[in-house]
């Protein structure tokens, strides 16, 4: 009964449009203060003191600042066209080079805006010039730019990591397959749409093969990041963070080569990179904050016992998990998402014997649906916004949806075989 | 009014900057750091240490920042559908709750330093570093972004108070979600 209310409340405020990092912080300060006489408050102080400097927490503004760099460096140009070069002769086209240039990109980049943001500028002026079907190519470029929080370095799995102490370097390779297997099935639905209707498709590119191979140069910059940041992960040379810290030096590098490295580039870099920080960190710290205050009061041992006198089976309790998300990911932007929850959910989920890494996986792929999910959908909104002005939203609602059903084929076939986002990181630390 | 505004956002503007060159600087000593020691066998005495004092001094800077920005989340699934002067209201009301949240955390932050500075307490490194320094800079990014809540929850009130409802949205509102590129939420 208790935990209805506190529910009610918690989406109350939020339909008040109050800002989502107060609304779990004053819930916390309130409950503490009439049901515990606020003593817990007294250890906030030291608490935040001791999280605003965590080691693992740092690499959140540094990969974040390497996203930035990235996005004004200009790399993402080239590599577009050479991905175009290999995957355009399919039917659906460029479609394809959205979605292979976004899993390229999301591999230098943590974030699924900004992988939105850069492949959509540098594809949406080939819509008109090659007749695509506008709806179902936005979506394509929408759907591509969410594979920046699956596939490594993602933050949004930083942030899970330091939430569920869970480890951060299992987390990366779980997220590989699935990335993968994920842009494989966006293609298989541009495929598949393209057949069924070939209007839809726009122009083909044909290319030699001499001018493929030659394109492969315009790959190696990424390909640089790529091995900078997540090799030196592996090879045990660097812990995150540290790796953050040196593609933030390699993208600088690649920058000033690129000649775009300024003064005024850095300081849009810094307010970018200290704008979506500090905003993700107040909400961290508001989480962490109700998570203490929600577990003194025992209240996920009462929410476990209650699912336990349910008595679901393990599939019934992840079905229910994945059907709260995607209802709840409709509305809410997908960072608020996670960390309202996880507290509550995760030790849910893992007391019924689920693995964290894996669930790490299907939180994330769930997130990817959210994105693209109306009427709240950052990535669609972020592909609106690149559109000529005037044009309806719908057309980007109804061109993402094919995509969140190959979302959906992913969460179903994670459930299955829980070893495509498992296997990689057993394989590499032996568990 | 609208003086003050911009000289606070000025002052939170230019702290970005600097803590944004902080990021830079932690960002090329880690990468000294990881090279020295996976060749010489060296390190940079204290990357380590200090890294955390500038994200933590940074972040809570960066707050005020955040602020003047509009780019503290709020889901906007109900105020899409409000008029001018029932925004402002909700407006200010996201001004206020975020003004009791920052307000107790302000004040057990200072307490937290208090309790530092009379216990003399320093980091069980080889720095030794007096911990009051870091948190010093780390409570004021806190009160600083205090102060603007406060701030612009005043101008929202006189704003209101004259019938300017509409203008309220433009200190204070949620920015028209297709402006959200910018923000880069991840």
């Amino acid at each position: 009964m208790k935990s209805g209310a506190f529910i009610a409340v918690l989406f109350g405020l939020i339909a008040l449009s109050l800002p989502v990092a107060a609304i779990l912080g004053d819930i916390a300060i309130v409950m503490d203060y009439f049901w515990n006489d606020g003593r817990l408050q007294r250890t906030f102080g030291g608490f935040l003191w001791e999280k605003s400097n965590q080691y693992l927490l740092l690499s959140i503004p540094l990969f974040i600042l390497l996203g930035e760099i990235n996005l004004r460096a200009g790399l993402a140009g080239q590599m577009y066209s050479a991905v175009a070069k290999w995957l355009s002769w399919l039917p659906g086209g460029l479609m394809h080079a959205n979605i292979g240039s976004s899993a390229i990109f999301a591999a230098t980049s943590g974030s699924s805006v900004a992988t939105a943001a850069t492949i959509g500028t540098v594809a949406y002026p080939e819509i008109e010039r090659r007749k695509y079907n506008e709806p179902l190519f936005l979506g394509s470029v929408a759907a591509g730019g969410t594979l920046g929080i699956l596939i490594p370095p993602s933050v949004t799995l930083i942030v899970y990591g330091v939430l569920t102490q869970t480890s951060v370097p299992e987390l990366y390779l779980a997220g590989v397959f699935p990335g993968l297997m994920l842009a494989a099935l966006f293609s298989l639905m541009i495929l598949f749409i393209c057949i069924l209707k070939p209007d839809m498709g726009g122009d083909r590119i044909s290319a030699t093969w001499r001018e493929r191979f030659l394109a492969l140069i315009d790959l190696i910059p990424p390909a640089i990041l790529f091995l900078g940041v997540i090799g030196t992960i592996y090879a045990g040379f660097a812990t995150p963070t540290e790796a953050a810290s040196i593609g933030v030096v390699l993208s600088l590098i690649l920058a000033a080569w690129k000649r775009k490295l300024t003064a005024n580039m850095l300081l849009e870099a810094f307010e970018g990179t200290v704008r979506t920080t500090s905003m993700i960190m107040l909400i961290i710290f508001a989480a962490m904050i109700l998570n203490i205050v929600v577990g003194f009061f025992g209240a996920i041992q009462m929410a476990t016992e209650f699912i336990g006198t349910l008595g679901l089976t393990p599939l019934q309790l992840i079905l229910c998990v994945i059907v709260f998300y995607l209802i709840i990911g409709m509305f809410m932007e997908t960072f608020s998402m996670m960390l309202t929850t996880i507290g509550v959910v995760f030790p849910l989920v893992t007391s019924m014997g689920f693995d964290p890494v894996w669930f790490g996986i299907l939180v994330v792929l769930l997130m990817e649906t959210a994105l693209i999910t109306p009427p709240i959908g950052v990535n669609l909104f972020v592909v609106q916004g690149i559109r000529a002005k005037g044009a309806a939203f719908r057309d980007v609602c109804v061109g993402a949806a094919p995509f969140v059903v190959a979302m959906l084929v992913l969460v179903g076939l994670l459930i299955w075989q829980p070893e495509i986002a498992t296997w990689l990181p057993n394989q590499v630390y032996g568990r | 009014m609208e003086k003050l505004h911009t000289l606070l956002f000025r002052i939170s503007r230019l702290s970005v900057w600097v803590f944004g060159a902080g990021y830079l600087l932690i960002a090329l000593a880690t990468t000294l750091d990881v090279i020295l020691r996976n060749s010489v066998g060296g390190a940079v005495p204290g990357v380590y240490e200090i890294s955390g004092y500038i994200f933590a001094i940074a972040t809570t800077w960066g707050f005020s920042f955040v602020l003047f920005e509009r780019a503290h989340v709020r889901i906007d699934v109900a105020y899409m559908r409000f008029g001018n002067r029932l925004r402002a209201f909700a407006d200010l009301l996201a001004l206020l709750a975020m003004a009791m949240f920052i307000g107790v955390l302000t004040y057990r932050a200072w307490v937290t330093l208090e309790d530092t500075m009379f216990f003399g307490a320093t980091a069980r490194t080889t720095l030794q570093t007096p911990l009051w320094i870091p948190q010093s800079f780390w409570l004021a990014g806190m009160a600083y972004f205090l102060l603007c809540i406060v701030f612009l929850a005043v101008y929202a009130v006189l704003l209101i108070l004259r019938g300017r409802t509409a203008d309220v949205a433009s200190i204070a509102g949620i920015p028209h979600v297709t402006a959200q590129i910018e923000s880069e939420a991840p």
